[in-house]
């Protein structure tokens, strides 16, 4: 698809605006569904078109929406994940602030495939701005019959509530999420029952990403069969939005099909490596994915090309790091983020993430021994699979695949009993956790 | 019906059951922190990880339900290295004060460390987390960082009392347990976290520092403090109890027991004992032997019941006595003498039943026997004072055995228009002050017996304590007694006596102390 969709107005204010949305065709993909297709069918238009969730997991949207039990009498809810806060990752947070009609739409349909009469968007709490953009697009598309009793004359009610969160990355996980919507803390679930069964207010409820739920219109304006064809293959289909932050030109949000290669958007899109450095490492897909070294990044940015390299397609977080990066600070600083955000329920990810923090510390500042780094790996792979929720992985995740692709870097700090490497101190980095 | 394979075990389990209550109906041992029968699942120490044949990775056993064809291992080299590795996690931040703490001997950290750990650190260098110790309000002294995060006591409160009073503040690692702001501990039923909590998190006050564990003596004993008949262990040592814990009983009182209950032991501590028999000489009354006191009261109540008639001669039994004493009582006034004027002690509860979310109640009626007693003596007549001050009764024999039983004015001018009046009781209690002859008598913790609770179940409670001086267990008192007035009586201990009033009393019939075994028997 060479016309783009997401960011097909970028820089335009209006963008927001549903007048400005509906000139564009914007709503037409609704009409034509309520109009037109029954809840089951709108479930096997998006199983036929092969999306697959944006929020990091990617999971297919249609096959998921189909585990609502239809014979649960309770409610049914559609729950919008627009936590966003992995770092690295800035789309979501994209589609809120210039396309939040996308987003509406998408939850409509969405809503009504499931036959939901109840949705919510839940907001990191600080998208103070976006928060206020969706309360003004969710008015507007109440004014204008798209929300509300009988929408479109279709006989079909649906409200949308914008609900802020409090300010934690744990409310992102999709059960913390639901605790936290149900105004207790943000403690993920044990699964089963998984959220599509018993789900928010015990009701089977569906969550999607923002993205993944703003793909929806286009869709069901194109057909399932006409999406399935972009990208690189019907399992990896579709549009995607890839978040490029760190050491490179020309940093920023891109709009590609399926399966970019990494390569090509770091070093053509993106503008190449920062004052013309040397690349040293990439996180592909947000703070949490398996590290790649330069020599791994000519590599379709999809689900299965990255997962069979050993690393995930996560949330399209690529974070690029030039040879001024010191790996074992990089990784002080992200398992510092995740011992802060660790609900701390479960031993392994509440203990293990601080132990790494307080060895990584040490190994950062050259008191640390060579066991240490064979040690750190072991903690990670300690917490790996052992916790609740995956964000016990996602702080392990990292640990094992730096220590494993640049162990020579940690094993030198020990050695030389200082960090061997040289920062570019003209980056200024403010340190948040310190 | 699921049937599942546990180590080469199988079992069929009721559907809803985990493979950790699965495991345990094998005597398979899966170890646990969060898990506790009574609570919800909260699946978070990960401790209890097993390995299932097609699962992924390993699963918490408390919370993955027992499924038809499951088939578990708990024991794999898998196993055991998560276990470890858990046990390290909780451990690189656990200060090991054990040589200080309250729980050293009873900690779950320490017992598992010792069958699940390794013995050496790989946290090296590290400064621990170190965390100010809490007052949580009332007896709860929280150590905070022995805490080991379970959330036990957190959901106690909100599974067992009905009311959320902890919570967990902060979070990730710094993470430790709360009283909501606002609120205070004071709901009867605080002191039931320090024993859930599996580390020594959770401490006593009462307790704090008072006994090491292991030297303490477990007594199984019943609570007298009301008419739940709470299954209580008496712990001791030197004659001396350092705290009452709940003993579980399923259909009395589950896992817990009262604050009233908990500490309710002090309450005879502080009473001024009879050590000896007394007998009254003018206003005061003298020491004697146990020989001559019983020797008294036999010839004064067979004398009176010469002189004027067995029906001059009444006794007082007590909701407070245990089933034996109430019996024997009976036996000896209506079988030996021959009166009817059987009267028992039976203070009309106040105030209502208090019940928390779980069906725990601590009942209004604060007498453990009442039940026993109408079962023994019908329906319970109080109005002896009438019958003293009609001049229908001149000699009164009194087992008492509340420590709130106080006399007016008025009662104890009734009580001097007696010819005759015996007081069994274990302290000097206004009604003994005043009597002829005081027959020293114990309190539920020195003697054996039994208390039927308000649900019609007889439980057993024995004998933790030696009583001072010449006391004695009341039964014995009683059997003495009867004996005065009947050689032929035989028996020789609260068992005895249990056989007895097996084959005497109809609601009781077939019981044994055998048969009551630790749980009791509902007759009722
Ligand atoms: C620690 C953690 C944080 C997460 N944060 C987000 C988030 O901010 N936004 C999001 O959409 N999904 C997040 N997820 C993934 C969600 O749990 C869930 O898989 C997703 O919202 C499902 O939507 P999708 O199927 O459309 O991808 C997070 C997962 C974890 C484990
Ligand atoms: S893995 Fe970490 S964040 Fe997830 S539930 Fe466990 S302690 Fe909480
Ligand atoms: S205080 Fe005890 S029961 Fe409560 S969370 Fe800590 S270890 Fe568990
Ligand atoms: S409820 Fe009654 S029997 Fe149970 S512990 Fe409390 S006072 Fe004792
Ligand atoms: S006992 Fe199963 S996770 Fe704690």
């Amino acid at each position: 698809m060479s016309e783009l969709y997401f960011l097909k107005n970028r820089g335009n204010p209006e963008s927001k605006t549903i007048d400005f949305y509906l000139a564009h065709g914007g709503y037409e993909a609704l009409k034509k569904t309520l109009k037109s297709f029954e809840p089951n069918d709108v479930i096997e238009e998006v199983k036929k078109s092969g999306l697959r969730g944006r929020g990091g997991a990617g999971f297919p949207t249609g096959l998921k929406w189909s585990f609502v039990p239809q014979d649960n009498p309770n409610p049914k809810y559609l729950v919008c994940n627009a936590d966003e806060s992995e770092p690295g990752t800035f789309k979501d947070r994209y589609i809120i602030e210039h396309e939040p009609h996308m987003l509406i739409e998408g939850m409509i349909i969405s809503s009504y495939a499931i036959r939901s009469h109840l949705a919510y968007i839940y907001i990191r709490g600080e998208f103070v701005q976006g928060a206020r953009i969706l309360e003004e697009a969710l008015a507007e598309a109440r004014e204008k019959g798209f929300l509300g009793k009988n929408i479109l004359g279709s006989g079909y009610d649906l409200d949308i509530y914008v609900h802020r969160g409090g300010g934690a990355y744990i409310c992102g996980e999709e059960t913390g999420l639901l605790e936290s919507l149900e105004g207790k803390r943000g403690w993920p679930r044990l699964k089963p029952p998984f959220p599509a069964v018993v789900g928010l207010f015990k009701s089977p409820t569906i969550i999607n990403n923002v993205e993944t739920l703003a793909n929806v219109p286009l869709i069901m304006e194109r057909g399932g069969d006409w999406y399935s064809q972009l990208g690189p293959n019907p399992k990896n289909a579709g549009i995607k939005l890839y978040c490029v932050s760190g050491h490179v030109n020309r940093p920023g949000l891109f709009e590609f099909e399926m399966g970019m290669n990494l390569k090509e958007l770091i070093y053509e899109h993106a503008g190449g490596i920062y004052k013309g450095h040397q690349l040293k490492g990439v996180i592909p897909g947000g703070s949490s994915t398996p590290v790649l070294r330069p020599d791994e990044i000519d590599v379709s940015m999809d689900y299965d090309s990255l997962a069979a390299i050993g690393t995930m397609f996560g949330s399209a977080g690529t974070i690029v790091m030039d040879e001024t990066t010191c790996m074992v600070d990089a990784l002080y600083n992200l398992e510092r983020f995740y011992a802060h955000e660790s609900c701390g329920q479960c031993t392994p990810c509440r203990e293990g993430t601080m132990w790494m923090v307080k060895l990584l510390r040490r190994l950062e500042h050259g008191e640390g021994t060579v066991e240490d780094v064979d040690l750190l790996a072991d903690i990670a792979g300690n917490i790996m699979g052992r916790t609740i929720c995956p964000l016990g992985d996602a702080a392990a995740m990292p640990a094992k695949s730096f220590v494993q692709k640049f162990r020579d870097e940690f094993i030198e700090h020990a050695k030389q009993h200082k960090c061997p490497v040289k920062k570019d101190k003209s980056i200024k980095v403010t340190d948040a956790n310190a | 019906m699921p049937t599942l394979k546990i180590d080469g075990k199988e079992i069929t389990v009721k559907p809803g059951m985990s493979v950790l209550q699965a495991a345990k109906k094998l005597g398979i041992e899966i170890p646990h922190y969060c898990y506790h029968p009574a609570l919800s699942i909260a699946g978070s120490c990960r401790m209890c990880l097993v390995e299932i044949e097609g699962h992924r990775k390993l699963e918490t056993a408390c919370s993955t339900m027992a499924a038809d064809g499951m088939v578990v291992h708990t024991d794999t080299p898998a196993v055991q290295k998560a276990r470890k590795d858990v046990l390290e996690f909780l451990l690189i931040n656990h200060p090991l004060d054990c040589p200080v703490c309250d729980k050293a001997g009873e900690c779950y950290l320490q017992d598992y460390d010792y069958t699940y750990g390794t013995a050496h650190s790989r946290f090296r260098k590290e400064d621990k987390r170190v965390r100010p110790t809490k007052e949580l309000g009332g007896n709860i002294h929280y150590v905070t960082n022995r805490c080991i995060m379970c959330t036990r006591c957190v959901r106690f409160y909100k599974d067992v009392v009905g009311d959320e009073y902890l919570f967990v503040e902060n979070r990730g690692y710094k993470s430790e347990i709360s009283v909501f702001p606002g609120k205070e501990l004071h709901t009867k039923m605080d002191g039931n976290i320090t024993e859930i909590c599996p580390v020594g998190a959770l401490l006593d006050k009462d307790f704090i520092y008072q006994a090491r564990v292991w030297h303490l003596d477990h007594t199984k004993s019943v609570c007298p403090g009301c008419s739940a008949g709470c299954n209580v262990d008496l712990q001791t040592q030197n004659n001396k109890i350092y705290r009452t814990r709940s003993r579980q009983n399923m259909e009395v009182n589950e896992f817990w027991i009262c604050d009233d209950g908990r500490y309710l032991f002090h309450k005879y501590e502080d009473l001024t004992r009879v050590e000896s028999p007394l007998k009254r000489a003018g206003d005061k009354l003298n020491v004697t032997s146990w020989d001559e006191a019983l020797s008294i009261v036999h010839d004064r109540l067979a004398l009176i019941k010469k002189s004027d008639g067995a029906k001059f001669i009444g006794a007082v039994g007590s909701v407070f006595a245990s089933n034996e004493e109430n019996y024997l009582l009976k036996k000896i006034v209506k079988d030996e003498i021959g009166s009817t004027n059987l009267f028992v002690y039976a203070p009309v509860p106040e105030g209502e039943d208090l019940s928390f979310k779980s069906g725990f109640t601590i009942y209004a009626d604060k007498s453990p026997n009442r039940k026993g007693a109408e079962l023994i003596f019908g329906k319970l007549n109080t109005d002896f004072w009438k019958a003293i001050e009609k001049g229908d009764i001149k000699a009164l024999y009194v087992l008492n055995a509340d420590v709130d039983f106080k006399l007016t004015d008025a009662q104890k001018k009734s009580l001097k228009k007696l010819e005759f009046l015996a007081v069994q009781d274990f302290y000097m209690s206004d009604i003994a002050k005043l009597a002829h002859v005081v027959l020293p008598g114990t309190y539920f913790a020195e003697k054996t017996g039994t208390f039927t609770n308000h649900s019609g179940r007889v439980q057993r409670f024995s004998k933790a304590l030696q009583s001072p001086g010449q006391s004695k267990e009341d039964w014995a008192i009683l059997v003495e007694l009867g004996k005065r007035f009947n050689p032929d009586w035989k028996m020789a201990s609260a068992s005895d006596v249990m056989n007895d009033l097996a084959e005497n009393e109809k609601a009781f019939k077939g019981l044994s102390y055998f048969k009551l075994g630790d749980q009791g028997i509902q007759i009722a």
